[in-house]
């Protein structure tokens, strides 16, 4: 199976240079050779591990806390208006 | 007195006695990190002002009579994805390398609620992806060792921070041998939890099933101080254990004779000779303690990397979403909300991230979730009942932490295949929510330079007190060999300042 690098990247919004592209396409083909060996695990009947300790988890008491405050997250934001996250036009002209 | 370079234990026994303040402990760290960092490059930022505010008031309570914690006035080196309230937060990423965190992680909070004075955030490959500090945007982290030599990764700079004296205690994190690996190259102790008993509240999220937080130090003695502090259920964690606080470092006295360990043989495929040689010798002093060596076999380990690199992609691919430009972090200028995220993440991640994003998208994709993503989590499940009934025969099983000591800096950054192999002996412990401590076993020499290579010794969940105490016999035995390289290694890092030998 091969990985069409331009189409995962969309897929993973992330804007690739052509050049990348094709370095990319070359490394990953050599690890999904190493990863392709799990198809040859039998794994009949075997259930999957997707998280650790669940068993040990506690549900969170059902009361309100303290969170960050608005002021101080959109700080952190690189732009802001009126009190809410700031990003351009979904495209151009609209 | 020089009290840069010592051990947290006799730092604590100085200032307690009131030998020494917390602020001239600090000022003699800040010393050796103006001097020695220049060429090691384990800080990204150093975090003065805030740290002599932390060493202050650690003073002043001590002056008042009041305890200040039993941290009180060490210094702390953070690894730079754990969050500190008013510090940057770069995750080694240019896409975070303006941003301020707002709040401090739950491990950092534990340590400044128990008098430690934090000193700096650390150097790290780009959000824990790599094995060499080599992918960090803010220049590779030398190893003092050999200068020529990564220190290891991903939590390369806290380990070159403690390594070299420049901290006595430091958090890394670990996801598949993030603290063991650079531990083992720079010489100190790297202890990975098992999963659950540190809180991940503020610690970047890389590939969440996975990551832990845990401590770094010279002796076995002040891992256990620093995971006494951080360990503990946290509610805003919601993969945190229950479970009452453990005095691990009250627990180290504890006989060893008797304990029976395992050494798979799986786990030494592929590990050098030199490596395989100062082992055995590790496992002989074993024996002569009275623990029983026995070789064994863990057959599902041979598929542990082929299923981490699956499962720890696609958690990162999830986790990763989050940088895109919009709440935080590096914002591409462009004029559509399209060629905005596409744009910022293209710009702001690394090659390297950005490779593990792309193939775990690719293994979530439709079409491959089965066949990649659903199989590594069932290999998972094989590799974690093999370490549960290998636990009903032995206490702890054992290993060298890494196939070989430290490599040079650029000679596998283009092989990521070699790069990836090298975890095969950390990654397992991941897999199976493990705790393990990788401590220093000797030196190899290596082209004109002896080089740290340190043993790994694994539990099984929430026993690292056996662990740990295990590391601390073994440290009795041929800790102060060690130790006397530790201090002949800082002196040719900076000749005017004196290194003191402890016992």
């Amino acid at each position: 199976m091969e990985i069409d690098v331009k189409r995962i990247a969309h897929l993973a919004r992330i804007d690739l240079d052509p050049q990348d592209e094709n370095t990319l396409a070359t490394e990953l083909e050599l690890i999904l050779a190493r990863i392709n060996k799990l198809l040859e695990v039998d794994v009949e009947g075997v259930p999957p591990t997707f998280a650790l300790g669940t068993q040990m988890m506690e549900p969170a008491d059902d009361v309100p806390h303290e969170s960050l405050c608005r002021e101080l997250v959109m700080e952190c934001a690189p732009s802001v208006h009126e009190g809410y996250f700031k990003v351009p036009r979904e495209s151009q002209g609209v | 007195m020089e009290i840069w370079g010592l051990p947290a234990r006799d730092i604590l026994k100085y200032i307690s006695s009131g030998e020494i303040s917390a602020i001239e402990v600090l000022e003699s760290f800040l010393g050796a990190i103006s001097e020695i960092d220049t060429e090691i490059n384990a800080f990204i930022e150093v975090l003065e002002p805030m740290a002599r505010m932390d060493a202050s008031r650690v003073d002043a309570q001590l002056r008042e009579g009041n305890s200040p914690g039993p941290l009180a006035g060490l210094p702390v080196a953070i690894k730079d994805n754990i969050c500190v309230k008013g510090a940057g937060c770069t995750c080694g990423s240019k896409i975070l390398e303006n941003w301020i965190s707002p709040y401090d992680a739950a491990t950092a909070k534990r340590l400044r609620e128990q008098g430690a004075v934090i000193i700096g955030k650390t150097n790290m490959d780009e959000f824990a992806m790599g094995s060499s500090t080599e992918t960090s945007a803010f220049g590779v982290t030398r190893n003092p060792w050999d200068l020529e030599r990564v220190p290891g990764g991903s939590s390369g700079g806290s380990a070159a921070a403690v390594a070299a004296g420049m901290a006595p205690l430091a958090l890394g994190t670990d996801t598949g041998g993030s603290i063991r690996q650079p531990a083992s190259f720079t010489g100190i102790c790297g202890l990975k939890p098992t999963y659950g008993l540190v809180s991940r509240f503020g610690a970047t999220a890389y590939a969440s099933s996975l990551d832990t937080v845990g401590s770094m130090a010279e002796t076995v003695w002040d891992c256990a101080l620093l995971l006494e502090a951080i360990a503990g259920h946290d509610p805003l964690d919601s993969t945190s254990a229950a479970g009452e606080p453990v005095a691990y470092t009250k627990g180290l006295q504890g006989d060893v004779a008797g304990l029976r360990v395992g050494v798979p043989k799986e786990l030494l495929e592929g590990v050098s000779a030199p490596v395989k040689q100062l082992f055995h010798n590790t496992l002989g002093t074993m024996e002569h303690m009275g623990m029983t060596v026995e070789e064994m076999s863990i057959p599902s380990i041979a598929h542990a990397v082929e299923a981490y690199y699956v499962v720890a992609a696609a958690e990162a691919s999830s986790n990763l979403s989050r940088f895109d430009g919009v709440r935080f972090g590096r914002r591409a200028a462009v004029d559509t909300l399209d060629e905005m995220y596409t744009r910022s993440r293209g710009e702001g991640l690394g090659k390297e991230v950005i490779k593990r994003i792309i193939l775990g998208t690719f293994v979530l994709d439709a079409g491959n979730i089965d066949r990649y993503y659903r199989r590594a989590a069932q290999v998972r499940t094989l590799i974690k009942r093999e370490f549960e009934k290998t636990f009903e025969r032995f206490q702890v099983i054992v290993s060298p932490a890494s196939p070989d000591v430290a490599f040079k800096i650029g000679e596998k950054i283009h092989d990521p295949l070699t790069m990836y192999l090298s975890d095969l002996i950390t990654i397992p412990v991941n897999m199976a929510g493990l705790c393990a401590l990788s401590m220093p076993m000797g030196f190899v020499d290596c082209e004109g330079s002896s080089l740290p290579c340190g043993l790994q010794i694994i539990g099984k969940p929430f026993d690292e007190q056996t662990v740990l105490r295990v590391g601390h016999y073994l440290e009795q035995e041929i800790g102060l060999g060690i130790r006397k390289e530790v201090c002949a290694m800082r002196r040719k890092l900076t000749p005017v300042r004196e290194c003191e030998l402890v016992d």
